[in-house]
């Protein structure tokens, strides 16, 4: 690695993250200047005077330029979407528990200068205007739904379609556009709203072009100054690559990695969602990097992709405190896809797709997204490499099945050739170029549908009647009487889910439609209409489940102890429930329901609670229709949704305690799998993957059973299993270091099923003596 | 229908054997080792195993013991082991209380076996029936190994190799692959150890080498014990006359010290696992002898 790169590199990890008002100031100012204008206007009037007025500076080290705020990692804010929070958090931001910022003085006093003006006026303030009393009680008092990331912040998910900017360039597009305005009938009503969008974009691709040229007329006027020849040089041809993109086609490597930055960047500029993704950088940044290689210029090109991939790291959202709890780790999730198969079903590996992983293992900063596509021709040199990637940089890539992302976009209706062509955006969802997919819509809670139908629809922990009265669960007398109170209420959830995504999708509509974004969705310019109303060829909103495994393991907790062994009647398991397991005998209760069989063990008395729940949610799901005509997609996926849901979900059935964590996606609750990885996998592939838009299965290794090459080579064969003979959607690695080791000796509990090895042999690592324990972690710390 | 005592099911077992594999581990054991990493394995018999890390005290064992095995006292839960019938009542739901080994029928163990059938292709793997000293139950294991090749599901065994002839033979055509310890070249020294003599080990060496399957010799390599140059060149010698290529030495580890206190058993062995340098010129003395040598 460079110097170059290790300075940039240190400039992000020594940063203090802080909050800038700079953003927030100007977009406040063009509101205010813009009064009464349509929507669309406002919003390109905002982003380009942002664009026009942004500090642009160049650090000495650059090679990549554009900057989405004055300092290393400061989050901008966005107050017309949801500011209320700050005025409520402000003064303790830089001492919170999760994720402190810092804040000037001046900061300070720049945004408490705004804040009256926002009053009512945010995305935030629309869509709550319009939540019916259910949603709120859904949402705010008891914890069944989460929807609150697309109200505070923009919707991202969905991939920019870099292959048409790398060969238009914005110039392109805007004559595309013209072509398009120029056009349109202006008689028929629709056509206003539609000339609006195009007058917006085409003023935000002006704007954007001025952006890189204050990029360009700083770096020019840098190298006047600049004392150094070399830097004067870079510095030169900066200012000229900046000159021509993002305006026009690239030309090469360099042009390429900054025309995207640009766009990427604006992307969060004018709004700040997550995950908006890079799709197959490896096929389309291919022809760019050969061309760097045989001019024998391959360590430049090594730099460039470095450069570009520290950049990400630039972008830092800032969240309320409640949010950064499910958001720890600030992610924003830049996806790029390696691997998977070209549009004719080949294995589409290039040499970028190798070089890729070398420079995720060179920077290894967190912000750099790789999910490695994988399928029967995957080859296994890419696989291995991937393992020792996951190695080197704690997890990463995540791998993904090529065989259920394509079904499901063919479920869709995309074109075979479409479905080849997919990619992930963000973490694991579906994206194709076209896709608006509000991938981050909703999180559910399907085991408060389990709490709520113990106790009659009322929420124990906030005492709120959550859900429909169902039958007193002392009159249940077998699995299927709880098992249909248990949908009673898990319907209700969903509505209640759908209603909220519907409801914001209007205010989006309204307040915040996403123009800049839209011009690299496809359909949205051929249709004239922005990705929040519709404009992108596929258009779903996407649901998150969480609490799958502890539903299954709630339920066959109740049929092996209440109906089979007849240990307890319903009666005692409710009473167990309201004292969360406090007395000698409940107590002894729930050693009972903890020892029944638990999901990630490959028991079908379990999991096939897990798939008729997973089934059931996917039919009910499906019909129900977004404003932007496309369907609800389900997914399996919490981020750190199972903690935050956790905490407002009281003792359930399984053993589990009153606000404790619950499992993780489709992982298996915590330290509930004990019968090693192959069963994990079984367990969760039970699940029909086809029908998921994502699942997240976390494995936990510690690095000791990744060892030697031969440990890769089982785990290349795992992962090709899981994903491509078990159809599976998505794997990735969580490599347990020493920290963790120390905290499994003093909680073994949590970690009864985390695997080492140390010599010839791999055991569970609570069962060993402590002084085997100790040998283990002293060993593997002398390895770093 | 053959059973036999199961300790346990180790499922994505990736060291004993190749590709990714389910070992079965079977109770009983005709040899001694001090570092046995598995000591329940040694006797045939289920045995209670009591985890007082776990034990919270509640009674379960105290109240359900037939013949009042448990006691409860003042410095917490007594137990006497002479008094054990086997018979897993006292088996607690804290985990505090277990029994080591439990009857299962060879159909019953292949339907385990069967469920990660889609992971042994994709890798090579299959079944690996440890111990223990698997070929104690032959039956069982003809019978298991023999669904199992059914299945087209790789077979293997690690034994000791101190079997009569015969059951060694009763499986050799149903495997793939043979695990096998060679601890002590010397057959006094092999009794001293481990209890008992070396010539069935060593036959059983020179049967299988002259075997059509994978055979895999690996020698544990314990400090103070059988690392020796006088034992490990004897080894080499022998392993050479039977025209045998390589060898895998394992240096010792102390995996199962945890486990002894369960069986109300103590460690003895007090040696330090031997250093990675220590472990090269061990190796070189096979590679001396013209044998490839890895470690394990």
């Amino acid at each position: 690695m460079r110097q170059r790169i290790q300075n940039l590199k240190a400039e992000i990890v020594n940063a203090q993250l802080s909050v800038s008002a700079q953003r927030a100031v100007i977009v406040t100012q063009a509101y205010r200047e813009a009064e009464g204008l349509p929507i669309e206007t406002v919003r390109a009037r905002a982003v380009g005077k942002v664009l026009r007025e942004l500090p642009v500076w160049i650090s000495p080290d650059e090679l990549i330029l554009g900057h989405p705020t004055e300092y290393w990692r400061a989050a901008p804010i966005f107050p017309e979407m949801h500011i209320s929070w700050l005025a409520e958090e402000i003064e303790s931001l830089d001492r919170r528990e999760y994720h402190p910022f810092a804040i000037s003085p001046e900061t300070k006093q720049a945004l408490y200068g705004i804040l009256p003006y926002w009053q009512g006026k945010t995305l935030c303030d629309a869509a709550y205007a319009r939540y019916p009393q259910e949603v709120i009680v859904a949402r705010e008092k008891s914890g069944l739904i989460s929807s609150e990331q697309n109200e505070r912040g923009g919707v991202g998910n969905f991939l920019i379609e870099y292959p048409l900017v790398l060969r238009e360039g914005l110039w392109g597009m805007k004559a595309d556009m013209v072509r398009r305005r120029d056009a349109l009938d202006m008689t028929l009503p629709e056509s206003v709203e539609k000339a609006r969008f195009y007058e917006a974009a085409m003023s935000l691709c002006d704007s954007a072009v001025v952006f890189a040229g204050r990029y360009a007329d700083l770096a020019e006027e840098l190298a006047g100054k600049e004392a150094s020849p070399a830097r004067r040089e870079e510095l030169l041809s900066m200012a000229e690559v900046c000159r021509r993109v993002p305006a026009q086609p690239a030309r090469n490597l360099h042009e390429a990695l900054q025309s995207m930055w640009f766009i990427y960047l604006i992307c969060h500029i004018e709004t700040n969602g997550t995950s908006v993704s890079f799709g197959r950088i490896d096929r389309y940044l291919l022809p760019y990097y050969q061309e760097m290689v045989q001019a024998g210029r391959e360590e430049d090109a090594v730099e460039l992709l470095e450069c570009f991939m520290v950049k990400l790291n630039e972008i830092v959202r800032i969240y309320d405190e409640k949010s950064a709890v499910i958001n720890a780790g600030l992610p924003s999730f830049p996806n790029m896809t390696i691997g998977g198969l070209d549009e004719h079903g080949k294995d589409a590996t290039t040499a970028l797709s190798y070089r890729l992983l070398d420079c995720l293992m060179d920077v290894r900063l967190p912000q750099i997204h790789i999910v490695l596509k994988v399928h029967r021709l995957t080859p296994r040199p890419l696989l291995l490499k991937a393992i020792r990637s996951v190695k080197a940089v704690q997890g990463m890539p995540a791998f993904i099945g090529n065989s259920s992302l394509e079904k499901f976009f063919l479920t869709h209706g995309a074109t075979l050739r479409e479905a080849r062509e997919s990619a992930i955006t963000g973490c694991v969802i579906p994206g194709l170029y076209g896709v608006w997919s509000r991938g981050s819509a909703v999180y559910v809670n399907i085991l408060k549908a389990v709490e709520l139908a113990m106790n009659r629809g009322v929420d124990p922990l906030s005492g709120e009647q959550a859900g429909p009265v169902t039958p007193d669960p002392a009159e249940f007398s077998s699995m299927e009487d709880l098992y249909q109170a248990f949908l009673v209420q898990f319907d209700s959830i969903l509505r209640r889910a759908v209603t909220a995504c519907n409801i914001l999708d209007g205010a989006l509509a309204d307040k915040m439609p996403h123009i800049f974004a839209s011009m690299f969705v496809r359909g949205c310019i051929q249709r004239g209409r922005d990705g929040t109303r519709g404009g992108a060829n596929y258009n779903f909103t996407r649901i998150m489940a969480a609490g799958l495994p502890n539903t299954a393991d709630s339920f066959a907790a109740i049929e092996k102890v209440v109906f089979q062994d007849k240990r307890i009647t319903m009666a005692q398991l409710a009473g167990a429930l309201r004292d969360n397991f406090q007395s000698p005998e409940n107590q002894r209760i729930r050693a009972w329901l903890d020892e029944a069989p638990k999901y990630g063990n490959d028991n079908d008395f379990v999991d096939k609670y897990a798939v008729r729940v997973s089934d059931w949610f996917f039919d009910a799901i499906e019909p129900f229709r977004n404003p932007r005509g496309g369907p609800f997609i389900g997914a399996f996926q919490t981020l750190l949704a199972n903690l935050y849901f956790g905490r407002r979900t009281g003792p359930t059935p399984d053993g589990r305690v009153s606000m404790d964590t619950m499992a993780d996606t489709l992982s298996p609750a915590h330290g509930k799998d004990r019968t090693g990885p192959t069963a994990v996998c079984a367990s969760c592939g039970k699940i029909d993957h086809n029908r998921t838009s994502g699942t997240i299965l976390n494995l936990k290794l510690n690095e000791t059973v990744l060892a030697t090459q031969g440990d890769e080579a089982r785990l290349a064969d795992l992962i090709y299993t899981y994903l491509v003979d078990l159809e599976g959607t998505h794997v990735q690695f969580n490599i347990i270091d020493n920290q963790k080791l120390r905290d499994a000796q003093k909680h073994p509990e949590k970690y009864r099923d985390l695997i080492v090895r140390v010599s010839g042999y791999s055991a569970y690592f609570t069962e060993l003596s402590p002084q085997v324990q100790q040998d283990i972690i002293d060993r593997s710390e002398l390895r770093f | 229908m053959a059973s036999a005592p199961v300790f346990n099911i180790q499922r994505y077992s990736i060291h004993d054997g190749p590709g990714i594999r389910t070992t079965v581990f079977l109770k009983g054991c005709p040899l001694r080792c001090p570092w046995c990493s598995n000591p329940e394995s040694q006797l045939a018999v289920l045995e209670p195993m009591y985890d007082q890390a776990a034990c919270v005290g509640c009674g379960w064992c105290v109240a359900h013991c037939p013949r009042q095995a448990a006691e409860a006292g003042p410095g917490g839960i007594r137990f006497r082991r002479e008094l054990c019938l086997g018979c897993t009542r006292c088996v607690c739901p804290n985990g505090a209380r277990l029994v080591a080994g439990e009857y299962r029928t060879a159909e019953d163990v292949g339907a385990v076996v069967a469920r990660d059938a889609v992971f042994y292709r994709r890798s090579g793997g299959g079944v690996t029936l440890s111990g223990g000293e698997p070929l104690l139950y032959p039956d069982f294991a003809r019978e298991l190994l023999g669904f199992c090749r059914q299945l087209g599901v790789g077979t293997a065994v690690e034994t000791t190799g101190c079997v009569p002839a015969e059951s060694l033979e009763a499986v050799l055509p149903v495997l793939d692959t043979v695990l096998i310890d060679l601890k002590f070249a010397d057959s006094r020294r092999h009794a001293a150890a481990l209890g008992a003599g070396n010539a069935p080990v060593l036959e059983s060496i020179r049967r299988l080498a002259r075997w059509s399957g994978q055979l895999l010799v690996r020698i544990p390599v314990i400090p103070g014990w059988n690392d020796d140059g006088e034992n490990l060149a004897a080894s080499a010698r022998f392993l050479r006359e039977c025209g045998i290529p390589g060898v895998t030495l394992l240096p010792y580890h102390r995996m199962g010290e945890g486990k002894y206190p369960k069986l109300d058993r103590s460690y003895a062995l007090q040696v330090p696992p031997p250093s990675p340098e220590r472990m090269e010129v061990l190796l070189d003395i096979f590679r001396a002898a013209g044998l490839t040598a890895v470690q394990g």
